[in-house]
């Protein structure tokens, strides 16, 4: 008897594939619903995270949140959205905060807290993997 | 000493209320508006020869004088309002005895904010840029290392680079997938240092007063910081105002003397996930005039000071760090040993260069904690404390062990 996969090669394939895509499983940036905006460039989200871009295009303030340099969505995020590593970031914060040219992100315990913070403060800015069907958050694509 | 120990016990105090203070702070509430942060470190030096941190005062072996206490406060007014102010409080050797400084204190107001660029300027007490590390130079836990490189970063010269009233203005434009930042600041340098003034005329009665100068950088990161290059200027003035009486034993004395530091620093630093090579390259121009003293004609001698240093570290474990690095300064790149200047002066050779190789450790066994440890050999003392170091007793070969604890909110 032939098996499944071989009888059917083509549906596991489209299977294996949303898997991949399910967006359940993926680190996304996440925005509170009054930011105006849908995607941002590379550059711009490392830039938010660095804290070099305080305000948002319509000039009200961003407020980033984060989560600990060692938590596993922390690093996730850095190297995967951000291109960068946890203590680049960490450098960069540390650079502003102790000449005091700038402020430093505020820092989350949890995931879940993360979509709290950010669904209920106005222009904050996060991540997070577990969004599905959280309507007060939205979705920033990196272009 | 005991006016230390006030100064000490009043940061102990102020640190705790604002450590309480800012707990509070985290709470959601609108004071995530105002932040508050500090750091204190202690040291432990041993030295085979010369002396460092008080090691050789009343005959101890182990120095303990190497502590710093800081905290900071900022309040962003608005998006494009920012006001920050630092409070630093050193224990270094014969040099700094706990008397508390403001570090800086500005307003930062943002003239643009679009995407792409961002442009502020800062009037106040600003922040000196400088190569990779000056304008956090005391805070431990922002490097890797206990000393930072002291051929570019060297003690005697902190004041006068570290911050001094101005204004500023800084900016960073997002290229592609690489950013630009840089700042041009005019200042009038500090130099209300008896370290300053032995550095540059040895043991002379009178003081410097900073002229108007200016110092930038410009840094590019490549790729969010994968590759980093730096290029540092100044032009930094100072003039000399001997006391009346006394010029190196020779009576009244009418010339004033000047200095302008014409000074470059090139940086570069590549960054990977376990590994950071960072290496650093300054020449600085001493032009020296107007002293004419004439038994001592070194004073209006111009000299180019040649430094650099190389340094790897590898994050090799969760929390641990290592780093090897060799640093070295030249204070006349024509005398680089210093042999002629011994000749003229009489004074010792040795404090005319050194060269320092460094292995090192950090662990950080907490978010807020982190702990040092790192061997030193070096080659001369261009950057020893005079005031720790009479030239007397200068010593050219001495290595170094030095231990530290930091901590951090």
């Amino acid at each position: 008897m032939k098996h499944v996969f071989l009888k059917r090669p083509l549906l596991f394939l489209v299977l294996g594939w949303l898997l991949t895509l399910n967006p359940a499983w993926a680190v996304e940036i996440i925005a509170h619903p009054n930011v105006a905006i849908g995607h941002l460039s590379l550059n711009q989200a490392r830039s938010i995270f660095a804290m070099r871009q305080v305000v948002w295009p319509d000039g009200s303030e961003i407020k980033v949140f984060v989560l600990a340099d060692q938590h596993d969505l922390h690093i996730e995020f850095c190297k995967k959205l951000l291109g960068l590593y946890p203590y680049q970031l960490r450098t960069s914060w540390e650079n502003l905060v102790f000449s005091g040219m700038g402020q430093i992100p505020i820092e989350v315990a949890s995931e879940e807290e993360m979509i709290a913070r950010v669904a209920r403060t106005a222009g904050a800015v996060g991540y997070a993997e577990k969004i599905g069907g959280i309507d007060a958050l939205r979705v920033l694509a990196i272009h | 000493m005991r006016y230390a120990y006030w100064q000490f016990t009043k940061l102990l105090l102020w640190s705790f209320c604002v450590s309480v203070f800012s707990s509070g702070a985290r709470a959601e509430t609108q004071w995530e508006e105002v932040r508050l942060h500090g750091f204190a470190t202690q040291s432990l030096v041993y030295t085979t020869h010369n002396q460092m941190a008080g090691n050789g005062l009343d005959g101890r072996r182990v120095g303990t004088k190497m502590r710093d206490l800081g905290g900071n406060i900022s309040w962003k007014v608005s998006p494009a309002v920012l006001l920050s102010t630092q409070l630093i409080s050193r224990w270094t050797g014969a040099l700094t005895d706990g008397n508390t400084e403001v570090d800086y204190a500005f307003v930062d107001t943002a003239l643009v904010n679009e995407a792409g660029t961002n442009i502020g300027v800062q009037f106040g007490k600003v922040k000196n840029p400088f190569g990779f590390y000056n304008a956090t130079r005391d805070v431990a836990h922002t490097r890797n290392s206990i000393l930072l490189p002291q051929s570019i970063y060297h003690e005697q010269l902190r004041n006068f680079f570290l911050s001094a009233p101005g204004i500023s203005l800084h900016g960073s434009n997002e290229l592609g997938t690489d950013t630009l930042l840089w700042q041009v600041s005019w200042l009038k340098p500090n130099t209300r240092s008896s370290e300053l003034t032995a550095f540059m005329v040895d043991a002379q009665g009178g003081h410097f007063v900073g002229q108007t100068s200016l110092l930038a950088r410009a840094l590019y990161e490549v790729d969010g910081g994968r590759w980093r290059w730096g290029l540092s200027v100044g032009a930094l003035g100072m003039k000399f105002n001997p006391l009346p009486t006394d010029f190196f034993g020779a009576g009244a004395f009418s010339g004033q003397g000047q200095i302008v530091l014409n000074t470059g620093v090139l940086s570069v630093e590549h960054n990977r996930a376990d590994w950071s090579h960072t290496a650093e390259f300054a020449l600085t121009r001493q032009h020296r005039n107007g002293f004419n003293v004439p038994f001592a004609p070194t004073l209006d001698q111009s000299t180019t000071i040649g430094a650099y240093y190389l340094q790897s570290a590898w994050r090799f474990a969760e929390n641990w760090q290592a780093m090897v690095r060799y640093d070295a300064i030249y204070l006349d790149l024509q005398d680089r040993h210093g042999a002629a200047f011994a000749q003229v002066t009489g004074l010792p050779a040795a404090q005319r260069y050194a060269s320092d190789w460094t292995i090192g450790g950090r662990f950080d066994p907490a978010k807020n904690w982190s702990l040092f440890a790192e061997l030193h050999h070096v080659q001369g003392g261009a950057w020893l404390a005079k005031a720790d170091n009479p030239p007397n007793r200068l010593t050219d070969t001495w290595d170094m062990l030095l231990l530290r604890a930091a901590v951090h909110f």
